[in-house]
């Protein structure tokens, strides 16, 4: 693993991942930033400990969610979303990001905002 | 609804959704990836020296991991050695790929795209896994073998496996391996070879090829399922080794006699089978597959895109029901994502409802490969077709088209799971598994069927099985019943071989005190003995047959059609997986073969195949230029004296190379 194929990675990971931490943060975009920035440095420091034939999205969603979860508590903030969602909200992202990455899902994103009330599609 | 949060009346997914397409993402979205390269850059620095540490506990792992499992081979099981390398995933990815020959995590780069494939060996449950994704970056490209994945068909995926070794037969007498009456790879191949592709090592599997042709073996008598034979002649590629021949053929079940089925189609009409290779293939071997059926027969047609629905209920084939198919089949039109794993749920439900007791119970689905949502572990899968397969409802899988082909998922739902794949590249090709070889395809005669070899060391010095390499099973599984294994349906034949090098009179060491009974005089003369069990179509239990092989090698050129023709088949196969004991052999010789032995049989069938071998014994002649051809004007002929006069080969000998003896 070296820097340029991480850097692959981000670039492949970090759009779904900031929409994913926005929707954690309820749209604080700073806070969100922050969280995106350290999980791509815990992950980057934990590479080795990823298990290659699972999927690396899942990953790092999940290192958002604790750095998300770890925040909350440093700042004595309630988290703002049950397990129930957070299992909803895993498997829609897991469903539209699948495996195939980001252009892919940026496409099927189109056609569902083609599919939503005027309201959602900003 | 979240009670921190009332005024957020969107749901979770509209949320996302709509962060998902914020464009730009936020005021410096350039400067995101910039500062977090930065950052980066500084824990860099620090995991130098981390790094370090890791690289040297993870070697001390690997070395031990390396004995403890050289140990357990060495005590166990010779044979699994391919098999079983026992990796412990998580240990570390450097230990994985520091041996490239063994290791069964392979990644690359799918063409022109930043995309990748890999494949993990996982130790911990026996099999592989495959994830085509972003480039994980987990792995050093220059540490990789790179296995190419053919040019223009990045979507197709193959499993890997290594290619069964030579054994020494003193030590490692027996052989176990699950028989294999698909010849989906077969099918494969040559729609690529026609289209002028290379073809992917993976894709090719020996026995499928060899097992895609049908052979003139002697039919079972009484009551038996099948009959089963073996002989030996002189190897073709080997000069001074042997080829033995296994060969299964299956009883012919009239289609006249057959009995009554409950058929459901299970047909992908996802946006990917529009073209013209696919839905309207289907659509001609369902036609063609509803054609022979009669009322004796009920069929259902399940499809399945974005969503699953019930094109056509159970419906009896009388001329109304047969003209409620062919409608059916007519308006099937192609669109929408593919959710087969709901889809292949919704027609084992429907043939559940319908089953037969004692009659075909069958689920038959047509897919150009991809499961992309709901159900999409392979194991998942596995696991549904063999549960599904022990209440009597059996699968047929067909693969049609090229660039999206899951070989390895059809093969693995197939192989274990009670059912058959084949792979329709032609409208003739879906004629002959639905018209000529119809009751084959939905009759199963015998299940479970596994062969074990035993091989007397007095005779054979060292044995590998050609093909095969998906199918070998741990030997103590051959008496296990709980071991799935291949089905074997109606006509059907079944052949595997072996190459063989006989022991040397003078390298024997006598009056070995426990090889002692290769040395009695009643079978010091056999080559060695077969074992192969069997379950009937709705049994538990096995039955066991056992032969044993004892004559002189035929000389190859006067092996019967059958024998030398599928040699060809098998040269064929190990020359595309580009096997070492196939390095000298040239395309050519293959042609020679296989034409001399191709007049017996489905002749148009072995034509088609000696044609496909001239196309490429011509590339091969272009591309080693005439400068060659000059220089070792004898080589082929060398190799083999007796061919030099094709028209010298007598009459065939009516099967008395296939004698069964039941013990």
């Amino acid at each position: 693993m070296n820097r340029a194929c991480f850097s692959r990675l981000i670039d492949e990971h970090y759009r779904p991942l900031l929409a994913y931490a926005r929707v954690l943060t309820t749209g604080n975009p700073q806070q969100a930033k922050e969280i995106v920035q350290d999980a791509f440095i815990a992950a980057w420091q934990a590479i080795g400990r990823f298990d290659v034939s699972r999927d690396f999205g899942v990953w790092l969603r999940g290192i958002v969610r604790n750095k998300w979860r770890e925040q909350a508590r440093r700042h004595s903030r309630e988290v703002s979303l049950d397990e129930a969602e957070l299992e909803a909200l895993e498997s829609s992202i897991r469903n539209w990001c699948g495996e195939e990455g980001q252009s892919v899902l940026l496409e099927k994103l189109a056609d569902c905002r083609g599919k939503l009330p005027e309201a959602l599609a900003q | 609804m979240n009670a921190m949060n009332p005024e957020s009346t969107p749901s979770i997914q509209e949320r996302l959704i709509d962060e998902l397409l914020r464009e730009p993402l936020f005021d410096g979205d350039s400067e995101f990836v910039k500062e977090l390269q930065q950052q980066l850059d500084a824990a860099y620095k620090q995991r130098r020296v981390r790094g370090f540490r890791l690289i040297v506990s993870s070697a001390a792992a690997l070395l031990i991991g390396m004995i403890t499992v050289a140990t357990w081979l060495g005590e166990v099981h010779m044979s699994q050695s391919e098999a079983s390398i026992a990796l412990n995933r998580k240990n570390s990815i450097d230990a994985l790929l520091s041996n490239p020959d063994r290791t069964y995590l392979r990644e690359w780069r799918v063409p022109d795209q930043e995309k990748s494939m890999s494949r993990v060996y996982d130790g911990a449950r026996n099999q592989e896994r495959i994830r085509v994704g972003a480039l994980s970056g987990l792995v050093s490209t220059d540490k990789l073998t790179i296995a190419p994945v053919a040019g223009d068909y990045p979507g197709n995926r193959y499993a890997q496996h290594a290619d069964p070794s030579w054994k020494h037969a003193m030590l490692a007498p027996v052989s176990t391996f699950s028989i294999d009456v698909d010849h989906a790879s077969y099918t494969h191949i040559r729609g690529m070879l026609r289209a002028g592709e290379d073809v992917p090592r993976d894709a090719v599997r020996i026995e499928e090829c060899i097992n895609a042709f049908s052979y003139d073996y002697r039919e079972p008598a009484g009551d038996a399922p099948f009959a089963v034979g073996a002989d030996v002649a002189e190897c073709p590629w080997a000069p001074g080794n042997h080829l033995v021949r296994i060969a299964i053929k299956g009883k012919e079940i009239d289609t006249s006699k057959r009995p009554e089925s409950n058929l459901v189609f299970l047909l992908d009409v996802s946006g990917s089978m529009m073209d013209p290779n696919k839905l309207p293939l289907v659509q001609h071997s369902m036609r063609k597959l509803a054609g022979q059926l009669d009322e004796r027969d009920r069929v259902s047609i399940v499809v399945y895109a974005g969503s699953e629905g019930v094109a056509l209920p159970p419906t009896r084939m009388d001329a109304a029901g047969r003209e409620a198919v062919m409608s059916a089949l007519d308006r099937l039109v192609a669109g929408g994502s593919t959710n087969g794993g709901a889809g292949i749920v919704r027609a084992y439900q429907l043939a559940q409802e319908q089953l037969v007791p004692g009659g075909t119970n069958r689920v038959i689905l047509a897919t150009d490969g991809d499961f992309n949502v709901g159900l999409t572990e392979n194991q998942t899968l596995v696991d549904l077709v063999k549960e599904k397969a022990k209440d009597g409802v059996y699968l047929t899988v067909l693969g049609y088209g090229m660039g999206n082909l899951n070989d390895e998922m059809m093969d693995a739902i197939t192989r274990d799971g009670n059912g058959n794949y084949y792979y329709i590249d032609s409208a003739s090709e879906g004629d002959r598994v639905f018209g000529t070889n119809l009751a084959g395809t939905l009759v199963t005669i015998a299940k479970d069927v596994k062969i074990q070899v035993e091989f007397n060391p007095a005779k054979v010095a060292d044995y590998r099985l050609v093909g095969y390499a998906n199918r070998m099973l741990a030997n103590e599984d051959f008496a296990n019943d709980k071991v799935d294994a291949g089905d074997i349906g109606s006509g059907h034949t079944v052949t595997a071989f072996y190459e063989v090098k006989p022991a040397k009179p003078e390298s024997r060491v006598a009056g070995l005190r426990y090889q002692r009974t290769s040395e009695t005089a009643e079978i010091a003369g056999e080559w060695l003995g077969v074992k192969l069990r069997y379950k009937a179509p709705d049994g538990d239990t096995s039955r066991l047959t056992e032969f044993s092989l004892e004559q002189r090698p035929t000389r190859f050129a006067e092996a019967d059609d059958d024998f030398r023709f599928a040699s060809a088949v098998a040269m064929f196969g190990m020359k595309l997986r580009g096997q070492d004991e196939a390095k000298e052999l040239t395309w050519e010789r293959v042609r020679s073969i296989a034409d001399g032995a191709s007049s017996t049989g489905d002749v148009a069938q072995r034509r088609e195949f000696v044609e496909m071998l001239t196309r490429l014994a011509q590339d091969e002649a272009r591309k080693a230029g005439v400068s060659t051809e000059s220089r070792f004007p004898q080589r082929d002929r060398l190799l083999e004296p007796a061919e030099v006069k094709p028209d010298h080969r007598p009459i065939r000998r009516p099967n008395t190379e296939i004698r069964p003896e039941s013990r």
